[in-house]
């Protein structure tokens, strides 16, 4: 079956191949770019092929206990996989046998060091005849937050699964984030831990795949006001929201009201550079803010008081205009407004902001790397 | 370099060029890359202007003068520019015209430097009619006048900023203009922040001025501009030069005290030329008192009272300060104080820093103005802070400094490897003896002529045969035979007897004769290796003459029994030898004929030779023994010196199974028997048998006896000619020399060093040759133990001067022995680059030699070099380094080779833990420890010794990075088993056994271990037994020894325990007890004592963020410390974060 361009087979290809091939990965990418959509359609393929898939979110999770409740939650689901796993846990853990005989598997977290617990499960779906990947959505923002609570506890349950990936080759891990995992790494000095763990950065579509996706949003039926692009139309569309997400892509087509006429062979009436202009005003309507509040929470969540404050000014500055600025610009407007920065801090903070979807660099100059957000920023973010 | 250049901290104007080029060391890189831009530009490139931004301090009024300089300087920029400085303060400028006419009186003042004083006089009139008064044509007038002076003008202006504000928008638009004109100047302007001009897209100059930021100056790039001033400087930079090499540790407390600041750093300089403090707290002192006036008018810019308030409390906090706290310390209102935090920040005396609770800190931007306000304001207790800090920074350096790996442990401050200097004197010992048994053979066939040759007809007695044809041609024949076996021409003996003659053995006439034919057969047949032919042809003399009472045919019978002797041993058949010695000695020990005695003796003495090679010890020394019984009193020719080289091989045999008081009486027994004998041969043995009592005495520590011993040969034959002699005197003068080290009588031994070259400098005799650059080696390392390495260089030059082109092996390796302790003195007088190329002549020289020795001393070349790149805290260099020893010597079995490809594999695997490659640096170690376990053969003392450094090593990155208690256990368990063999103390490898135990519980082990180090005393003693009390759990108990530790401080007898208090806070941390020895800390004081412990320990128990709490200087010391205890937890970053590579395991 041919697979449509807004699907992401190569990346499904490429993903399937590492996992076979023995690796764990570590997909980061900025907010809605469809790394859950992803991520599910992974657990579908290998699923299809006889693999078996644990899935969990572990966004809002704080403590290792809440993640292991996951992990037994999904196991339980499957009820032979649960029989099996229970009756190592039976073996290893004899005197606590009275949860686990009652069937009751996560009930014996708390009675068990969370790592040996941990251990004995990676240890018993090892012995599973299937291969298994364990995907875990969110990853990133779970260690944020134990972090915050417990550093040490965050860092060695990290160096915890790179041990037991090494000790138990049949279960590879799929963790993904929005937030940069290597930022919060190594701001909680564990970078040690990522090695062994192959980085796969998702990107936003491609322009046919871009195209694609909205062709099958309009044949679904799943726009009110389906529509047809042209190239010029459809060039105009990608210039000025720049990223091509598909959350976005879907929210603009929501907006558009397409006045032009029928063209040959077309279902649908042409959408025309001033209807897609529309259809932005639209979406960056008070009303619309919504869509963005992630990319604002994002900065105040992940980050401390004065990196936000930097963060927030940094990118101020970049909304002005479309070309963006240069670093020396960046620098001196800021020590204008009272941020006095050393090049060193000033860069990593555009590191930041760059791996999380904010920023570009062309030719020198940071500018946003979605024209409708940056739109947004402009408008409603940034101070004069 | 004729004078040294002077200083000016101030007001570098006040120093001509030269001296100002001379100081100019921080900022070379930048004006380099300025100065390749107006190359880049004169050779049609685009135009670009810059501007240079950095705080007070940072250097950017020296580099514009530097760039002025650059360019009148060089003949292609000075033929394109004319570079024109200003004022550094230009506040007449209001308008754009008064910035014209401002660059028309620097141009003047150009032309009038530059002889083209008719060009500056009219400028100067000019400049004051009305055309200057209107800026375009100001601006024309002065490019007009530009070219007719013959360049671009290149205008260097400090406080662009002030400058910009004051022409305006308008001006700064017509400004831009002109300088966009083709011909237009070029501004390489200087501020203290980035231009607001610059970010603003509607003002003129936006993105007009590419920016080059000052930033403080690092570790390394301070040291190195101290050491470039002090090449600089000359005669007096070489102090600097010591003390850059000997106290890094006070060089670093300063760093950290003044944060890399370039003005500072002159101060520095100076400070470490001319004073002669004692302490680094008595430096900071001086420091201070000269940055005094200028942190006095800074700090007196703000007047109002709020203003001063508020920088007294960021500045007496030390530590970042939020707002909150603040506004408590100050009683002012939060909201009155945030606008002077904004003017504060804006004007870059403050900034704003992160801290582990959620509100932003204060801090002085400037630290070492900070460090000048605590001084200088501070309270009793601020002030008393920073000293403790400085004291600590002292220690602490001190302790890093000194080389914590096995090995060097306790003294690394030596500036040759103990590793070296073993195999060194083995190698002389080699030498020595090796130079004996030579000479004895030589000797021996010189004197007396192989006693396997039979006798010719020259000497001996014989019969009387008379003298018919046959006979006449027999002897012909026999005569030919003689001289044909002295000439080793044996395949022609035995073409002889082709010639032959018809008398068979049986012919009693010619009996002796044709025995004497057949025995110089039988010889022949053996030198050919024909050694059964050989014994056939001496059984069928034998089975003829065996018995007679003839004495010639008695000598045919003893020369055929021992050359067949001769021929057994060559079959292996040394038992059946030995009994044809015993059967000569039974036949004719009584004999009366003294040929015949004298054959006897000269066959006991063969006897003893061969069980000697055959290592026959006891037998070869009793066949030495029948040679003396057998001699009797015979006292005459040959005897005596047969006798003599049997009690020679007898002491050597002696000396070997280390028996000295029987190598003394076997020395005292030549003497007594041939110290009054006139000839030569025996007077040699003499002063031979001085030389080894000597030596023997040495061993027996009877040293005064040994040099009186030496004396000897000095005193007899001192003035005697003849090479043997001569030799001899010198091993006498050599061995005086060793003892007197080991008297430690080092001026006594230098001077006997100079006795030897003046005795024998100009002798072309290789032996000779050899003592003499051994002597002139030997008073240049005695120069160097004495720290004298600027006279020790001299002497090891000299053997390069007399000996460097020759080829002989012994020569060769005094060479090599000269160039790397040359080097060795370079390095310890901080002269890196030419210690490097020393080395580098070592390997170019040596490398293609295949002789161990000098395979060795290439690769300790190499490593020596990687060390000094290690100590100029370069790693990666190192490393580079180091990987060479591995790929040229890695698979090397030689023992000197091996020696240095193991310190290597330490030093790297130190180097690459520096850089956070703790894991590779593990790889290294356990890989070649692996291949020395795997090593065939008996093992010897070096290579057991190679076992210990490398497991020790191995325990050390376990414990102190990986926190791996049961692994390092059994590495330092190991390396102090081995130590125990080899005889040297295992104190650095149980020490650390103990402390591994008490972080694993144990305690009843670590007490066992603890018991057999029985040298700890004070400091060291008190350590362990906190450690002993927390692991037992009596806290109050372990707190109390603690606080004794921590009042004395952590040296003592020698060690540093730096390493084992934070294993102790390891310890109680994991125990539980962190809060409470947190409490503790501050209760008693220690926590301003010892700051940075006390924060790297807060940060352990309680995050890494609270690291942010700490002021920059405390900060910058205790986040290392705050890593390695928590090193084990999970891998930590490196120490800056760009160097990290990935290193390939050479294994």
């Amino acid at each position: 079956m041919l697979i449509k361009a807004h699907h992401r087979g190569a990346e499904r290809a490429e993903l399937r191949a590492r996992f076979a091939s023995g690796s764990s990965v570590l997909m980061l990418a900025p907010r809605r770019i469809g790394k859950t959509w992803l991520l599910n359609k992974i657990s579908e393929d290998l699923t299809l092929l006889g693999w078996l898939c644990i899935k969990i979110d572990v966004e809002g999770m704080r403590t290792e206990n809440e993640f292991l409740r996951a992990l037994c939650n999904e196991i339980e689901k499957t009820q032979a996989l649960s029989a099996r796993v229970k009756a190592h846990f039976f073996q290893r853990f004899k005197q606590l046998t009275t949860h686990v005989q009652d069937g009751n598997l996560y009930a014996a977290i708390g009675d068990i060091d969370p790592r040996d617990f941990l251990e004995t499960l990676i240890s018993s779906l090892n012995n599973e005849e299937q291969p298994t990947v364990i995907l875990v959505d969110e990853v990133a923002l779970f260690i944020h937050e134990l972090a915050i609570e417990a550093p040490h506890q965050a860092r060695s349950l990290l160096y915890h699964l790179r041990k037991m990936q090494q000790a138990f080759p049949r279960v590879r891990w799929f963790l993904t984030g929005s937030v940069g995992l290597d930022v919060v790494a190594r701001r909680h000095n564990m970078l040690g831990a990522l090695l062994g763990i192959d980085p796969y950065p998702l990107e936003p579509f491609t322009a046919a795949a871009a195209k694609s996706y909205l062709n099958e949003l309009c044949a679904n039926g799943e726009i009110g006001y389906p529509f047809s692009l042209n190239e010029d139309s459809f060039e105009h569309l990608a210039l000025e929201l720049g990223w091509l997400s598909p959350y976005y892509l879907r929210q603009i087509a929501l907006q558009l009201r397409p006045t032009g006429t029928l063209a040959d062979g077309q279902v649908h009436p042409l959408a025309t550079i001033d209807d897609i202009e529309r259809a932005f005003t639209q979406l960056l309507s008070p009303t619309q803010r919504l869509h963005f509040a992630a990319w604002e929470e994002h900065i105040d969540k992940n980050f401390n008081d004065i990196e936000t404050r930097r963060l927030r000014a940094i990118l101020d500055i970049a909304s002005a205009e479309a070309d963006g600025e240069i670093e020396a610009t960046i620098l001196t407007r800021l020590s204008i407004s009272g941020e006095v920065l050393t090049t060193r801090v000033l860069r990593t903070l555009l590191s930041s902001l760059e791996i999380d979807g904010f920023l570009q660099k062309i030719v020198g100059r940071w500018c946003f790397r979605s024209g409708l957000l940056r739109r947004y920023w402009k408008e409603y973010m940034a101070y004069d | 370099m004729t004078r040294a250049p002077g200083f000016s901290i101030y007001n570098q104007d006040r120093l001509d060029d030269i001296d100002f080029v001379a100081n100019f060391v921080a900022r070379n890189k930048q004006a380099e890359t300025l100065l390749n831009g107006l190359r880049n530009i004169a050779e049609g490139g685009p135009v670009e202007h810059q501007i240079l931004i950095g705080a007070r301090g940072m250097g950017k009024t020296s580099l514009l003068r530097r760039l002025a300089i650059g360019i009148t300087g060089d003949p292609d920029l000075n033929a394109a520019y004319i570079p024109l400085r200003f004022r550094e303060e230009q506040y007449n400028i209001i308008s754009l015209d008064v910035f014209w006419r401002n660059c028309g009186e620097s141009l003047a003042e150009y032309c009038e430097q530059q002889g083209n004083q008719a060009l500056a006089d009219q400028l100067d009139l000019a400049i004051e009619t009305p055309e200057w008064r209107d800026d375009a044509k100001a601006r024309d007038a002065f490019l007009a006048a530009c070219h007719e002076a013959g360049g671009r003008p290149i205008l260097l202006l400090d406080n662009l900023d002030l400058i910009l504000a004051g022409i305006k928008r308008e001006g700064s638009w017509s400004l831009r203009n002109a300088l966009q004109k083709s011909d237009g100047p070029i501004v390489i302007g200087a501020a203290t922040q980035l231009l607001s001009e610059g970010a603003d897209r509607d003002a003129p100059f936006y993105e007009f001025f590419n920016p080059h930021i000052l930033e403080p100056l690092s570790e390394s790039e301070l040291l190195a501009c101290l050491n470039a001033l002090a090449t600089k400087r000359g005669i007096p930079g070489a102090r600097v030069k010591v003390i850059l090499a000997k106290e890094p540790a006070r060089v670093r407390a300063l760093y950290v005290l003044t944060g890399g600041n370039p003005r500072i750093l002159t101060l520095i300089y100076g400070l470490l030329e001319q004073a002669d403090s004692e302490t680094i707290f008595a430096d900071l002192e001086t420091l201070l008192d000269q940055v005094t006036p200028f942190y006095k008018a800074r700090v007196e810019e703000y007047q109002t009272p709020l203003q001063r308030a508020v920088i007294d409390g960021i500045a007496l906090n030390w530590d970042p300060i939020t707002s909150g706290v603040l506004s408590q310390q100050t009683g002012v209102e939060a909201t009155t104080l945030s606008p002077q935090l904004i003017r504060l920040k804006r004007d870059g005396l403050v900034e704003e820093v992160e801290t582990s609770g959620t509100r932003a800190g204060y801090q002085l931007s400037e630290r070492f103005l900070n460090i000048w306000y605590l001084m200088r304001h501070g309270t009793r207790k601020t002030k008393q802070r920073l000293r403790w800090f400085t004291l600590f920074l002292t220690k602490l350096f001190s302790a890093e400094d000194i080389q914590r790996m096995a090995g060097d442990a306790r003294s690394g401050k030596s500036s040759s490897h103990p590793f070296y200097r073993e195999a060194l004197y083995e190698a002389y010992d080699l030498l020595n003896v090796s130079c004996m048994d030579s000479s004895d053979t030589d000797d021996l066939n010189h004197q007396f002529g192989s006693p396997t040759l039979a006798p010719s007809s020259s000497s001996g007695e014989s019969i009387d045969i008379g003298n018919s044809t046959a006979t006449k041609r027999l002897k012909m024949i026999e005569v030919k035979n003689g001289r044909l076996l002295k000439a080793s021409k044996y395949s022609d003996v035995l073409k002889l007897e082709a010639v032959a003659f018809e008398p068979s053995l049986s012919d009693p006439v010619h009996q002796n004769l044709v025995a004497r034919l057949k025995n110089g057969r039988g010889i022949a047949l053996n030198h050919l290796n024909r050694p059964e032919e050989a014994i056939l042809v001496f059984d069928e003399v034998l089975e003829h003459v065996s018995g007679s009472a003839i004495l010639n045919l008695q000598e045919r019978e003893v020369a055929a029994l021992v050359n067949k002797a001769e021929a057994l041993f060559k079959l292996g058949r040394w038992q059946d030898a030995v009994a044809v010695y015993e059967d000569i000695v039974a036949r004719f020990s009584m004999s009366d004929s003294p040929s015949v005695l004298t054959m006897l003796i000269g066959a006991l003495f063969e006897k003893g030779r061969k069980l000697r090679k055959l290592k026959k010890t006891r037998e070869a020394i009793a066949a030495f023994d029948q040679v003396v019984e057998h001699s009797g009193t015979n006292d005459k020719g040959p005897t005596r010196e047969i006798v003599a080289l049997a009690l020679v091989n007898k002491a050597l045999m002696l000396s070997d199974l280390n028996h000295p008081r029987d190598v003394i009486a076997v020395c005292d027994e030549i003497v007594s028997r041939f110290a009054a004998s006139g000839a030569s041969f025996l007077q040699v043995r003499v002063a031979w048998a001085f030389n080894q009592k000597g030596r023997a005495l040495r061993k027996l520590r009877g040293l005064r006896e040994a040099v009186a011993s030496f004396d000897q040969v000095l005193e007899r034959f001192g003035a005697k000619s003849g090479l043997a002699l001569n030799e001899e005197v010198a091993w006498a003068l050599v061995n005086r020399v060793s003892t007197l080290i080991d008297l430690d009588l080092r001026e006594d031994a230098i001077a006997n060093c100079r006795e030897i070259v003046s005795r024998f400098g100009a002798s072309d005799v290789l032996p000779l040759q050899s003592r003499v650059a051994w002597a002139l080696n030997e008073e240049g390392r005695q120069l160097q133990r004495l720290g004298r390495h600027e006279v020790a260089i001299p002497a090891f030059d000299q053997v390069l001067q007399r000996f460097g082109t020759s080829e002989g092996e012994s020569l060769r390796i005094e060479i090599s022995i000269a160039l790397i302790n040359k080097a060795l003195s370079l390095v310890d007088l901080n002269r890196t680059g030419e210690a490097t190329t020393v080395f580098d002549d070592v390997v170019s020289r040596f490398e293609a030699s295949d002789v161990p020795f000098l395979q060795g001393q290439v690769a300790w070349a190499l490593t020596e070099k990687g060390r000094g790149f290690k100590r100029l805290k370069r790693p990666e260099e190192a490393i580079a380094i180091f990987d060479q020893v591995l790929d040229r010597f890695g698979e090397s079995d030689a023992l000197e080779p091996s020696r240095a490809v193991a310190a290597a594999v330490v030093d790297r695997a130190s180097c690459l833990v520096d850089i956070g490659e703790v894991d590779e640096a593990l790889c290294s170690l356990r890989a070649e420890a692996r291949k020395e376990r795997s090593a065939k053969g008996i093992k010897s003392a070096a290579h057991k010794r190679r076992m210990a450094l490398l497991e020790f090593s191995i325990g050390w990155i376990l414990f102190c990075y990986l926190y791996d208690i049961p692994g390092a256990a059994a590495a330092f368990s190991e390396a102090a088993a081995l130590e125990k063999e080899f005889g040297k103390d295992s104190v650095p490898a149980s020490a650390n056994l103990c402390w591994v135990l008490l972080a694993s519980s144990d305690l009843a082990a670590a007490k066992e271990v603890f018991a057999r180090l029985d040298e700890f005393t004070g400091v060291g003693r008190r350590l362990w037994d906190a450690g002993f009390e927390i692991v037992a759990d009596n806290l109050e108990a372990s707190l109390a020894h603690l606080d004794a530790v921590l009042h004395v401080g952590l040296e003592d007898e020698g060690f540093e325990y730096f390493e084992a208090l934070l294993w102790y806070l390891r310890i109680a941390a994991e125990r539980g007890y962190g809060e409470r020895v947190i409490a503790w800390f501050v209760a008693t004081g220690n926590a301003d004592r010892y700051a940075p412990v006390y924060g790297a320990l807060v940060a352990h128990v309680r995050g890494a963020r609270l690291l942010l709490d700490l002021n920059p200087e405390v900060r910058g010391v205790a986040r290392p410390l705050y890593s390695r205890l928590s090193a084990g937890a999970g891998l930590q970053e490196a120490e800056g974060e760009g160097r990290k590579r990935k290193y390939r395991s050479k294994r």
